[in-house]
């Protein structure tokens, strides 16, 4: 009880409830301008919640996230242009209604799914954590190896089109992870005699650079992009006989949700499908999705939303970043001195119920300021691109500079912003990258100890029914995902 | 973001196998330090740099051999839709930026010289109203910084003007 009342009174600080509103606010701006993604947001965030508590952080990053989700799908409804990933099925819906005027009633459905989804999912957050994080404090090396195996076949996932690109940037993640000093014997890998890569590759700046960069330099190889034929938000509103005819998809949404994102290696674009493929399957108006229909906005925003706290789950209970978002956060935690993991639930368990509790608030959050981002929606998607670009490209110059006031870090975030702009240019999907630069250590660590408890012997990796466990696991999250790369694609998908 | 064909699949693959190859000749042997002690393979500090280097060149030529085999018209979108010089102006123009702000930061503070090279990229973005060139090239960035350096505590270079 005491923990809960040491949560409420974090709530009850003006400051943690600021920074929720501040970080939701950033994110719905930011999501809903095409292009600029809640990932990109929370990386340019990070280096900002130095001088703030823990818990004010870890609020500004999930609202930023949140709000970022919501925001994405402002501009997939007016503008026909997901502003992240997560609203693309959103799309598929949203876009016809605005075509019919009714393009501020999907903007209210997609509120208000989002706001019982991310409730829900804050809920799931709160009841399953503590006992995974519980399980996982028995975890040995041998268990941690399978576990980070299975994590990451998330890249299958984040590979989008092309797996073998996939592949290959998580595999160069994983090389970069490897620079540094080397854990067991302390000699120098691929440092080239910088001290300031005895710690390995700076996290924040590189995956800044990586993230942001590129999107500034595409700007300018573009000059401008493409014109925005904006849909304005006027119409009638959602009535609430609309909204509780889609209760039940959005309640089914969620659940999918929750489910996907407490999974490592599927996230919140994978659970807007799903959900939507659900919703169109039972639905008695099925048969109208894509033409325009409500509970089609409903089934895709509460798929995507139900992800939002439920892929903390592995964050916390394990270290495991389950997305890119997640994996970005895992920064911010070591940023503030803790380690996600079973031992934050002993060492930290104060901070867990403040971030539990307040991150429940932030539904609420969500809802009041999600109206007022309807009002404005059309406006935030056209803030002019030339004006906005160059402080993007200031906030990460700064941002990476003070992580450690080292402008090293700024050369790192600008070597990575190359490197994701070659990425980008030739096809190769940066999240994979990230993957293998945030689990390489943990990998390379635990196979080694469980090979050195072995003797030497591989006997240890298959000892224990946790492993075997882990095994199954990865070996269906890998043949599924293989399924759906390689699927025969029926004329419809391809539409 | 324009939808555009693809640098060619066999230009990537063999882009990774020969970054791979310098990697695994080049660099590791030289700056990856052997331990001779080490008892066991499993215990190299050029484990896992081995591996990750191996399997990214084994794709790249995977992928390469795939650009070979299909036409390349059948080739997926990327992202990116800017004719390589253009790309390759963008990508000099802002590593030129991040130099110019980071040369600048000491002598002027991060604020000036952010603020120096907003206004310049907005100018090249085609703006050249003053009164837009001074707020959201000068004032937004100064004010910007200024608030993370006071509010937000993050020591940043302070230039002759005190910001």
């Amino acid at each position: 009880m005491d923990v809960i009342a040491i949560g409420l009174s974090t709530l009850a600080d003006p400051v943690n409830v600021l920074m929720l509103a501040l970080g939701t606010a950033i994110g719905i701006v930011i999501g809903a301008i095409p292009g600029l993604s809640a990932t990109m947001a929370v990386a340019l965030a990070l280096p900002f919640t130095f001088a703030m508590t823990p818990v004010a952080a870890m609020l500004l990053l999930v609202g930023i996230y949140k709000g970022g989700i919501f925001g994405g799908s402002a501009t997939a409804i007016l503008i026909k242009s997901p502003g992240t990933p997560a609203s693309a099925a959103t799309v598929l819906d949203g876009y016809p209604l605005a075509r019919k005027g009714r393009g501020r009633a999907a903007l209210e459905m997609a509120l208000y799914a989002s706001v019982i989804a991310d409730f829900i999912s804050n809920l799931s957050l709160l009841i399953f954590a503590g006992m995974l994080a519980k399980l996982a404090s028995q975890f040995g090396p041998p268990q941690y190896f399978w576990l980070i195996v299975f994590s990451l076949t998330v890249v299958i996932s984040v590979s989008g089109e092309s797996l073998l690109k996939g592949l290959a940037s998580a595999a160069i993640g994983l090389l970069i992870s490897a620079v540094g000093l080397d854990i067991l014997h302390g000699t120098q890998r691929m440092t080239f005699g910088y001290a300031a890569l005895f710690d390995g590759v700076a996290l924040v700046p590189f995956i800044i650079g990586l993230f942001a960069i590129p999107e500034v330099m595409a700007y300018y190889a573009e000059r401008g992009g493409r014109r925005l034929d904006v849909t304005p938000t006027a119409g009638p509103r959602l009535m609430l006989a609309e909204l509780r005819q889609s209760l039940v998809t959005i309640i089914k949404g969620s659940l999918i949700g929750v489910v996907i994102g407490a999974l490592p290696g599927t996230g919140s674009t994978a659970a807007a499908f799903v959900s939507y493929g659900e919703a169109r399957r039972s639905s008695p108006r099925g048969h109208h999705f894509g033409t325009g229909e409500l509970e089609g906005v409903a089934a895709s925003e509460s798929g995507n939303n139900g992800v939002a706290g439920a892929s903390m789950i592995p964050l916390l209970t394990l270290g495991i970043p389950g997305d890119t978002v997640t994996a970005v956060m895992l920064g911010a935690f070591l940023i503030h001195g803790m380690t996600p993991g079973p031992l934050l639930f002993q060492d930290h368990l104060p901070f867990i119920y403040a971030l539990f509790i307040s991150i429940m608030f932030s539904s609420l959050v969500l809802l009041a300021l999600g109206q007022l981002a309807i009002r404005g929606g059309s406006w935030i998607a056209t803030v002019p691109r030339h004006l906005l670009v160059p402080l993007i490209l200031l906030l990460c110059i700064v941002g990476s500079f003070a992580v450690n006031n080292s402008f090293f870090d700024v050369g790192v975030m600008a070597a990575a912003g190359i490197l994701g702009f070659l990425f980008t240019s030739g096809g190769i999907p940066l999240a994979p990258c990230v993957i293998g630069l945030v689990l390489g250590n943990l990998l390379e660590d635990n196979f080694r100890r469980t090979m050195l408890l072995g003797r030497g012997e591989f006997g240890l990796f298959f000892a224990h029914p946790v492993c075997w466990v882990f095994m199954a696991l990865t070996l269906l999250s890998v043949g599924f995902g293989l399924y759906q790369q390689w699927r025969p694609r029926r004329p419809r998908d391809i539409n | 973001m324009a939808v555009a064909r693809p640098a060619g699949d066999i230009i990537i693959g063999v882009g990774l196998a020969v970054g791979a190859a310098l990697v695994a000749f080049a660099i590791i042997p030289v700056w990856v330090e052997p331990v001779p002690h080490a008892i066991g393979w499993y215990q190299s500090p050029r484990l896992l740099p081995w591996l990750s280097t191996a399997v990214t060149g084994l794709l790249g030529i995977v992928i390469a051999c795939r650009g070979w085999l299909r036409d390349e018209r059948d080739a997926m979108p990327v992202a990116s839709g800017a004719k390589p010089a253009a790309a390759l102006r963008a990508v000099a123009m802002i590593t030129l930026a991040i130099v110019v702000i980071c040369l600048l930061a000491n002598a002027t503070g991060m604020a000036a010289s952010g603020a120096i090279v907003c206004v310049g990229l907005m100018l090249f973005g085609g703006e050249r109203r003053p009164m837009v060139l001074i707020v959201a090239g000068v004032a937004v960035p100064i004010s910007l910084i200024e608030l993370l350096r006071i509010v937000g505590s993050v020591p940043m270079p302070v230039g002759p003007f005190g910001f």
